[in-house]
C-alpha cells in the first residue's frame, strides 16, 4: 500500500497550488485597483488613470511571464520567494504612494514603478505554477484549471474592492492586508507541503520580517495617515503641498473636492458656487462699468471664473502670494477643471506678491476689487483687514467702483464680521453687508463697499448662474437678530482689534 | 534619526566666528586725538559763517532747522562722524534696516507745538480730528502686538506682568499706577506741571527739589513699596530711559518716566509710540532736510574768541579748516564742550555727569522659532534680564510673511564704575559679546545661533546721560547752558539730564532761540 499515499499527497499539493493561484490573482488585481484609485485621486481623470495603470500592469505581467523561462532549479522554492516578494511590494505600495502625495512630481514615477514591479512578479508566478503542476496534470487540464481559477480570483477582487475593502479598510490597509494574504500563502505552502522542507528555515528568515512589517503597517495605518497629514481629514487626501507660506491640501471623495489652507477649509466643490457667486455677482451687477477687475487672494481661480462670466470684463489682475496655489489651479489638469481653466484665460494677469505692499505700489484704477483673503486668524492676516489697508485699496478704486470683502461668518464670528464693516466705514466707504448660506461653511458674510455705492441692479446678470439672482440678493441683505449689527472697534494696525475679536469668536469652536 | 544627528550637532558647533558681522563703535580714533594734542596741519580752507553748529546729533540738527526756519541760512554744521544723527544711528543687513541707538518716540502731549509741527513736516502726523488732535501716520504708530514680557517660562502681553502676581504685587502695581495718575496732574508751588516735556518748562518749586534730591530707590522705600515684581518693572524702566538702576537716578527722573507720558492723538494714546525700521534715523533725515553746509568727518579741536565772533579750527583725516563764525552752538557732550572751552574759561567747573554705556546687538534671523501662543511683538522683554530686551526692527513692515526677522537687542551697562566698564568694552570681542546675548536669550531661543545669518555689535561707550540724584538742581548744571561771551551757546541732552529725542529737539530750539535773541 505504497501507491495511494503519494496519490493523496499529490492531490493535496495540486489543490494548495490552485488555491494559491486564486489568491494570487485576487491580490494582483487588488494592488492594481489600489494604484488606479490613488492615481485618480491625485492626478485626476480616473478613466485615464485606470487605463494606464491596467495597461502598465498587464504589460508588466507579460514581461514577467517572459522572464519566467529564465528561472530554473527548485521551482517551489522560487515560488515561495516570489510569493513573499509580491506580498512585500504589493503590500507597501499603498502606504508608499500615500506618503508620496507630498511630492507630486515624483509620484508618477513611483506609481508606475510599483505597478510595473508588482506586475512583473505576478507575471512570473502563473507560468511558474504551471510548470510546477505540469507533471501532475495533462496540459489540457492544467491550462483550463489554472486560468479558470485565475479569472475567478480577479472577479472576487473586483467585487471585494469597491464593496468591502475601500469602505471598511481604506486604501492603505487594503494594500497591506493583501500583502499579508500573499505572505500567508507562502507560510501555508511552507508548512503544508513537504517539498519545502529543505529550504523552510531559509524562507522563514525572509517571511518573518516581511509579515511583521506588513502587520505593523496594518496596526499603525491610522497613525500613519495622521503622520502623513499631521491632522485628520474626513476624506482621503488627494494632494498636499507645502509652500513657504502655507500648507495647501486637497481632499476628495466620490462627491466632492475640498481645499484646506493650513487646515482651514477654503472651499468644497459641491457648494463653492454659492460662495463665489455671492462674492462676485452682487458687486458686479451693481456697477455701471466692469472692465478692469482686481482680485486679491483667490489663487484657486474660482472668483476669477465667476468674473469671467461677464463679457464686459477686459482685464483681471489676480494678486496671490502663493505660487503653489496658482500652480495647482492653473497648471494641474484635474484641479483646473474646477475653475473652468479661468487662470489660463488671456484676460487674467497673475502676480505673486504680498497684497499690502502690492496695493501700496500699484497705480492702476479698478472698477471692482474682490478681496478674498483667509480669515483674520493671526496678526499678519489681520493687517489685511485694517483701516489703513482699506484706505490703500480705496485709492485703486474708480470713483464709481466698488470692492467686496469676504468677511467671515456673521453667525459664529458676529463681532468679527461687524468689525470689518465698521473698519470699511472708518476708511471712508459706504458699506452693504450681506450673507448667505454655504452648506460646508454655514452662514457666511460679505461686505460690499464703495465710495459712492448705489444699490441698483444696473447690469444684467450673466446666464447659467446656479444660486445668485436679484431676489436672492435682497434676502441676503436681511440680517436676523442673532447676526445683526454690533457696536465694535475699528480694526487698525496699532490695535488689531479684529484678530482679538476673531480669536474670541472662534475660540470655543477651535478648542474642540 | 541617527542620520540626522550629525547635521544637527554640526549646526550647534558653528561658533559666532562663523557667522558674518562686525563690531563697531563711534569714531573713537579721531575723538581721542583731541586729548592727545598731536601736531596739526595748517588750515587748507577758511569758511565764514553767521552760525556754526558743532555736533550733528539731534540737538545740533534741531538748532539748524530752527535757525533755517527763522530765515538764517548762513549756518554750517560740523560733525565728527561720517554721518549726522548722533545716537539715532541706523544700519542695514541684507536689505533690512535696523537701529543702532535711539529708535522710537512716544506719542507727544498735544501741548508741544514745536514738536508736533516737526512731526507733521516729517509725515508722522497726517491730519487733525475735529478736536484738533493730531492724526498719526498709521504706518509709523507701533503695530499691534506691541509689547510682551517673558516671566516664569511664559510670554504675556504688555510689559507689566499680568500673570503670577501675588496679592502684594497686585496691590502695589495698582497703588503705583494710581499714584502716577495723580502725579500726571501734579503742579508745583509755581503753578507749573511737575512732570513735563521738555524738562526745562516744568516746575522748579520745592516739590520738584524734594524729588530731585532723593534717589528713586529711597522714594520707593519712603512710599513703602516692596513688591519684587514692581521693583523689577521699575528697574527695567530706569534702564530703558536712563541706562541706570533705581538707586542711580533721582526720584524726579524715575517718576518722570511714568508721569510725563501724556501723549494723545486722534488715533493714539499715551501708550502708543512712533517707530520706524531704521529707528530715529528716520527723524534725523526729516530734521536735516537738505544736506548743504554740513561737513562730516571733521573734528573741532580749538575755539578762540575774537572781536567779530569765534574762530574754530577743524581737522579731518586729511585736511584742516578754519571757520570764522559770528556765533557757535556747541551741540556736543558736556565733557567735550568743557574741554574745548578750557582755554577760554579755565575757571568754570566741569559738569560731573555719568553717561551710561550701551551695547546694541543686531541679529538677522532666518525663521525665528517662536514658542508659545503669544505672538512676537515689536518690544520683547525678559523679566529679570540684565538687558532691556529686543525689538523687531522689521515689525512695522506690512509684509504678511517675514521669514527673516531683524532682532535689535539693547543692553545698557548699569554699573557704578563706568571707567572700568568702558575699558572692558574697548577690549570686547564680537564673539564674546554675542555669546553673552545668546546666553541671555537662551530661555526663549535655545538655538538662536543656528538661525542667525548675520550679527553686528555696536558699542556706545558714552551712550546717555544719567539723571543722577541732585544733578538737575546743582548750581553747575543750572548754569551750564549760560552763553559764553554772548557768542558760544550750548545744546545737548547732557544739559537736560534726560537723553531722549524730545529733550534733544528742545535743546536745539532753545540754543537757536538764544542765538536769534542775540541778533
Amino acid at each position: 500500500m505504497v501507491e495511494p499515499q503519494p496519490k493523496k499527497r499529490k492531490d493535496a499539493f495540486s489543490f494548495f497550488l490552485l488555491v494559491a493561484v486564486f489568491v494570487i490573482a485576487t491580490c494582483g488585481l487588488v494592488y492594481e485597483l489600489v494604484a488606479g484609485a490613488l492615481a485618480s485621486y491625485l492626478l485626476g481623470d480616473s478613466v485615464l488613470q485606470f487605463s494606464t495603470v491596467i495597461g502598465v500592469y498587464l504589460c508588466a505581467m507579460g514581461v514577467g511571464s517572459y522572464l519566467s523561462k529564465g528561472i530554473d532549479g527548485d521551482l517551489v522554492r522560487w515560488f515561495v520567494r516570489l510569493e513573499l516578494l509580491v506580498g512585500l511590494v504589493g503590500g507597501i505600495s499603498g502606504p508608499l504612494l500615500y506618503a508620496s502625495f507630498h511630492y507630486l512630481n515624483s509620484f508618477a514615477v513611483l506609481l508606475y514603478s510599483l505597478v510595473g514591479l508588482t506586475g512583473i512578479l505576478v507575471g512570473i508566478e502563473i507560468p511558474l505554477l504551471m510548470r510546477i503542476l505540469s507533471d501532475r496534470f495533462s496540459f489540457k487540464e492544467l491550462v483550463s484549471r489554472v486560468f479558470a481559477v485565475d479569472y475567478l480570483g480577479a472577479l472576487l477582487a473586483s467585487l471585494l474592492f469597491p464593496l468591502l475593502l475601500v469602505p471598511y479598510l481604506g486604501l492603505i490597509r487594503t494594500s497591506l492586508f493583501f500583502g499579508l494574504i500573499n505572505t500567508g500563502v507562502a507560510w501555508w505552502i511552507l508548512y503544508r507541503i513537504d517539498e519545502t522542507r529543505p529550504f523552510r528555515s531559509e524562507a522563514v528568515k525572509l517571511a518573518v520580517p516581511i509579515s511583521l512589517l506588513l502587520l505593523t503597517g496594518m496596526v499603525a495605518a491610522e497613525k500613519m495617515t495622521a503622520w502623513v497629514e499631521g491632522s485628520l481629514y474626513p476624506d482621503p487626501i488627494i494632494l498636499a503641498k507645502s509652500s513657504p507660506y502655507q500648507r495647501v491640501l486637497l481632499t476628495g471623495n466620490k462627491k466632492e473636492i475640498r481645499l484646506f489652507l493650513n487646515g482651514n477649509l477654503q472651499f468644497c466643490s459641491t457648494d463653492e458656487y454659492r460662495y463665489h457667486e455671492a462674492l462676485v455677482h452682487a458687486g458686479m451687477a451693481g456697477l455701471r462699468k466692469v472692465e478692469n477687475i482686481l482680485v486679491l487672494g483667490g489663487g484657486d481661480g474660482m472668483a476669477v471664473r465667476e468674473i469671467l462670466r461677464w463679457p464686459q470684463v477686459k482685464r483681471i489682475q489676480l494678486v496671490d502670494l502663493d505660487s503653489v496655489m496658482v500652480e495647482i489651479f492653473r497648471d494641474h489638469s484635474f484641479f483646473r477643471t474646477l475653475n473652468n481653466q479661468s487662470l489660463k484665460n488671456p484676460k487674467v494677469t497673475i502676480t505673486h506678491a504680498d497684497a499690502f505692499n502690492w496695493v501700496r505700489h500699484d497705480s492702476t484704477m479698478y472698477d471692482f476689487i474682490v478681496i478674498d483673503f483667509p480669515d483674520p486668524s493671526n496678526y499678519s492676516l489681520g493687517k489685511l483687514y485694517t483701516e489703513t489697508f482699506y484706505r490703500e485699496v480705496q485709492k485703486r478704486l474708480t470713483p464709481q467702483g466698488a470692492l467686496v470683502v469676504q468677511a467671515t461668518s456673521p453667525y459664529i464670528a458676529r463681532r468679527s464680521f461687524w468689525c470689518i464693516n465698521t473698519t470699511l466705514k472708518a476708511a471712508g466707504l459706504m458699506t452693504l453687508p450681506y450673507h448667505c448660506y454655504v452648506p460646508s461653511f454655514g452662514e457666511w458674510g460679505f461686505i460690499l463697499a464703495s465710495p459712492a455705492y448705489n444699490l441698483q441692479f444696473n447690469l444684467k446678470l450673466p446666464p447659467n448662474l446656479r444660486f445668485f439672482n436679484e431676489t436672492v440678493f435682497r434676502q441676503m441683505l436681511v440680517f436676523p437678530l442673532d447676526m445683526s449689527t454690533l457696536d465694535v472697534e475699528v480694526n487698525k494696525l496699532n490695535n488689531q482689534a479684529l484678530v482679538h475679536y476673531f480669536e474670541k469668536d472662534w475660540g470655543p469652536y477651535n478648542q474642540q | 534619526m541617527a542620520g540626522l544627528s550629525p547635521v544637527v550637532s554640526s549646526c550647534n558647533k558653528r561658533t559666532w566666528n562663523d557667522i558674518p558681522g562686525q563690531l563697531n563703535m563711534p569714531n573713537a580714533r579721531l575723538g581721542h586725538q583731541l586729548r592727545e594734542s598731536i601736531s596739526l596741519p595748517n588750515p587748507s580752507k577758511t569758511i565764514r559763517t553767521q552760525v556754526l553748529i558743532i555736533g550733528g546729533g539731534i540737538s545740533g540738527l534741531s538748532a539748524r532747522r530752527w535757525l533755517q526756519k527763522a530765515g538764517i541760512n548762513d549756518v554750517w554744521l560740523l560733525e565728527l562722524e561720517s554721518e549726522v544723527g548722533g545716537n539715532a544711528k541706523s544700519g542695514s543687513m541684507q536689505g533690512l534696516q535696523h537701529p543702532l541707538g535711539a529708535h522710537y518716540l512716544p506719542v507727544p502731549q498735544p501741548d508741544q507745538p514745536e514738536l508736533l509741527e516737526f512731526l507733521q513736516e516729517a509725515g508722522c502726523i497726517i491730519g487733525h480730528d475735529i478736536n484738533g488732535l493730531p492724526e498719526y501716520n498709521p504706518y509709523f504708530l507701533c503695530h499691534d502686538p506691541m509689547e510682551r514680557l517673558f516671566l516664569d517660562g511664559r510670554w504675556m502681553e504688555g510689559l507689566v506682568p499680568s500673570f503670577g502676581l501675588s496679592e502684594l504685587d497686585q496691590k502695589e502695581f495698582q497703588r503705583f499706577f494710581e499714584q502716577m495718575a495723580t502725579l500726571k496732574k501734579a503742579l508745583g508751588q509755581d503753578g507749573k506741571a511737575l512732570f513735563k516735556f521738555p524738562l526745562r518748562v516744568g516746575s522748579r518749586g520745592p516739590e520738584w527739589l524734594d524729588l530731585e534730591q532723593q534717589s528713586f530707590a529711597s522714594w520707593l522705600e519712603l512710599h513703602h513699596y516692596r513688591s519684587p515684581l514692581l521693583f523689577e518693572y521699575l528697574r527695567y524702566c530706569c534702564k530703558d530711559d536712563y541706562g541706570a538702576d533705581l538707586s542711580q537716578v533721582s526720584a524726579f527722573a524715575g517718576l518722570h518716566y511714568h508721569a510725563a507720558r501724556q501723549g494723545k492723538g486722534a488715533n493714539a494714546s499715551s501708550d502708543d509710540v512712533l517707530v520706524w525700521p531704521e529707528g530715529n534715523a528716520f527723524l534725523v533725515k526729516a530734521l536735516m532736510g537738505n544736506a548743504s553746509q554740513i561737513v562730516t568727518g571733521h573734528l573741532a579741536y580749538q575755539l578762540q574768541l575774537n572781536k567779530k565772533g569765534v574762530t574754530v579750527q577743524t581737522l579731518s583725516a586729511n585736511e584742516s579748516y578754519q571757520i570764522e563764525a559770528q556765533s557757535v552752538i556747541l551741540a556736543v557732550p558736556a565733557s567735550v564742550a568743557h574741554r574745548l572751552l578750557q582755554p577760554i574759561r579755565p575757571q568754570t567747573p566741569a559738569l560731573n555727569l555719568q553717561r551710561a554705556p550701551w551695547v546694541i546687538t543686531n541679529l538677522l534671523i532666518d525663521n525665528l522659532p517662536e514658542k508659545g501662543r503669544m505672538s512676537l511683538c515689536w518690544d520683547n522683554v525678559l523679566h529679570g534680564s540684565e538687558s532691556v530686551g529686543y525689538v523687531i526692527a522689521n515689525h512695522q513692515l506690512t509684509d504678511r510673511y517675514k521669514p527673516r526677522r531683524l532682532l535689535s537687542h539693547y543692553w545698557p551697562l548699569v554699573h557704578e564704575n563706568l571707567a572700568d566698564v568702558r575699558q572692558s568694552l574697548m577690549n570686547l570681542t564680537r564673539e564674546a559679546w554675542l555669546e553673552k546675548v545668546e546666553n541671555e536669550l537662551k530661555p526663549v531661543y535655545p538655538d538662536l545661533r543656528a538661525h542667525t545669518l548675520e550679527a553686528n555689535v555696536w558699542i556706545w561707550g558714552h551712550g546717555m546721560v544719567r539723571p543722577s540724584t541732585g544733578l538737575l538742581s546743582s548750581q553747575v548744571f543750572m548754569e551750564a547752558t549760560k552763553p559764553v561771551a554772548g557768542r558760544i551757546f550750548f545744546a545737548h541732552t547732557d544739559y537736560s539730564g534726560i537723553s531722549v529725542f524730545e529733550e534733544a529737539f528742545d535743546q536745539g530750539i532753545r540754543a537757536a532761540q538764544e542765538v536769534l535773541q542775540r541778533g
